[in-house]
Parts: structure tokens; sequence; C-alpha cells
């Protein structure tokens, strides 16, 4: 038999005992050629069930645990300001790099700006002047 | 309709809310009890190590990020890693065989000896259980034991789908060689040990005294 499809039923079969039903012989009679292998392995795996069945804790342990992680909880809380998850700290990134980006694009429109503003200026000063000059001429 | 919030979401409150940390509590303590209970038997130890898998999760809830792997698999990395500790620093197996026989005296009245032979194949299985490794041992608490989902499992055991599923037909057949050497073993007479004949005897002189089991003893 292939192993993963034995792998496959022990598995599911396990499953369904977890909810509360028992298929062992349907399992068997879709595999007959692998009875002998299967058999003795769905029979343990039923056997072992109530062996290893969930056990619940006492209401009085369960209550008095949860008091006493809420009271650390808020005394932790209450001590330090929870520290930023990764991708907080990458959107807080993302918004300082946005911040510093749009300041320098204004940064460098104001330069330009000015610096055209001057440059018009010292134009305006210096084209009279040369026209003179060439009146003079 | 009230919708349930997701482990993660309710992770992220418990950063600063202490009462979301309540609740993630609250749906994992049943299956990390039942876990921790399953791999040392003992009810006072269960409660110790199931309280200190919650505080060091309380400690740690900063550093957790899911990134595919669940809450619920983070949570019983550290069970498991307190069991393999308390195994290592005790070596206290033996102490498992007394309560996995707590159930004779908490069930239902039924025949005491059909109680004492469910009593005895059960404390059969457990110490066969408890000669497999502790990878082995995981594996059938957390598959027997928890709702889990196989991705769950995976993740837990740190191994995928198909690998945990060939564990536990590998774990199942070597359970199965386990158990054929003990009744090989076993000196025909002596399969049932001193405890559950004191058990067994504690429960016939209630039954004479006209006391009844129905709420336990």
């Amino acid at each position: 038999m292939n192993r993963r499809v034995a792998d496959e039923i022990l598995w599911r079969y396990v499953d369904i005992l977890h909810y509360g039903s028992d298929n062992a012989e349907r399992c068997l009679s879709l595999f007959p050629k692998h009875r002998d292998q299967l058999e003795p392995l769905l029979h343990l795996a039923k056997r072992l069930g109530p062996s290893l069945a969930p056990v619940r804790p006492s209401p009085a342990f369960a209550r008095r645990l949860k008091e006493e992680l809420l009271v650390a909880a808020a005394s932790r809380s209450r001590a330090a300001p929870p520290p930023a998850s990764h991708q907080e700290l990458w959107w807080r990134a993302a918004a300082v790099g946005s911040a510093v980006s749009v300041m320098a694009a204004f940064a460098v429109m104001w330069h330009n700006h000015n610096h055209t503003q001057e440059a018009g200026v010292g134009a305006r000063s210096a084209g009279p002047r040369s026209g003179g000059q060439q009146h003079a001429a | 309709m009230i919708i349930e919030e997701t482990d993660d979401v309710l992770v992220r409150r418990a950063k600063v809310e202490p009462a979301a940390f309540g609740i993630l509590y609250e749906r994992h303590l049943p299956a990390i009890y039942s876990y921790i209970y399953r791999r040392t038997g003992n009810t006072a130890e269960a409660e110790d190590l199931t309280a200190k898998t919650f505080f060091s999760a309380l400690r740690h809830i900063d550093t957790y990020q899911s990134r595919g792997v669940p809450f619920s698999a983070w949570l019983f990395r550290i069970a498991h890693n307190l069991v393999a500790n308390w195994y290592r620093d005790n070596q206290r197996r033996r102490t498992v065989v007394l309560e996995a026989a707590e159930p004779l005296l908490d069930t239902a009245p039924e025949e005491p000896t059909r109680l004492a032979e469910q009593a005895e194949e059960r404390e059969k299985l457990m110490t066969a259980v408890r000669r497999l490794s502790g990878e082995r041992q995981k594996l059938l608490v957390l598959k027997f034991t928890s709702d889990l989902s196989n991705a769950e499992i995976g993740a837990i055991m740190g191994r995928s789908e198909g690998a945990v599923k060939a564990l536990l037909h590998r774990t199942l057949e070597a359970l199965r060689r386990i158990l054929t050497d003990m009744e090989r073993s076993q000196p025909a007479g002596q399969s049932r040990p001193a405890w559950m004949r004191a058990a067994f005897r504690f429960h016939m002189s209630g039954e004479q005294n006209g006391q009844s089991r129905q709420g336990g003893i």
C-alpha cells in the first residue's frame, strides 16, 4: 500500500474519532487488501482516544489565574507604553520620509523661485545699461 | 450577530488593553491546560505550568508577530518548552502514573470491575505512550486532545502537514510495538498495580457503607 495513503487514512480516522464517531469498518472495507496492516493501528487509535481525551481545568483555578493575569497585564500597560510593532515602525518611517520629501521639494521650489527672481532683477537692472552702452556705441 | 475577533486582532489589542489578553486567555486555556496535563499527568504541575505559559506569553506578547504562525502555535511552543524543561529538571515521569487513574474515581457509578479494567487499560496505554520520544508524545497529545487544525499542528511541530501525518503513522506503529513488548514481558497475574487494587478496595468499601459516588469522592 502507498504509505501516504495509509498516513492519510489514519489521520482522518483520528479526526472522525475526535467527533465521537467510529468508521473503522468502513475504512477497512474500502481497503480490504490492507486490512491486516491498518486494522491494528485503527484499533489502537480507538483505544487511545479515551486515555488522551481533553481535560478541563478547575473553574477555581481558571478564575484565579485570569485575575492574576489581568492584574499583571494592567500593571504592565501602566508601566510602559507598548513598543510599536514592525508594521507600525514601517508606517512611521514612511510618513517621516514622505514629509521630508515634500519639505525638500518645497525647498527646491523656493530656491528656484528666489533664484529666478534674482536673475530677473539682475537682468532688468543690467538691461538698460547694456542698452545705453550700445546706444553710446 | 457577534463577530469574534481573530487572535491577531486580540494580540494587537492585548499589547495595550489587559482585557484583550483576558479574552485570549479564556480562548486558549482549555487546550493549553489539557496539553500540559496530558504531558505531565499531574493536576498541580499542570496548573503551575499553565500559569507559567500564560505569564510568559504576557511578558513576550510585544515580540509576537504572526507571520503565518497562529497565536495558538506560539502558546503551544511556550507550553512545550516548559514541559520539556520540567521533564529535564525533575525526571518525574513516574508521577504521571498515579493521576492517570483519576477518572476511576470521577466517572459515574458503573460496575467496579469494569471501572478497574478501564483504568488498567488507560494506565497500560499511558505507560506505553510515555516510552515514546517527546516529539511523538507531543503529536499524540495535540492530535487527540486539541481541536487544532492540521496547519496549526504542523506549525507547532515545525513540520509540513504531510510530515506530521507520516509521523502519526510511525508513532502508532511504535506504540503498537511497545504494547506488544509490554504484554510479552508482563508476568501473568500481576497486571493490576497495587494502587489500583487499593482504589478498587476503597471503592468497594464505599459501596458497602452505602456511600454514593455520584458527586465524586
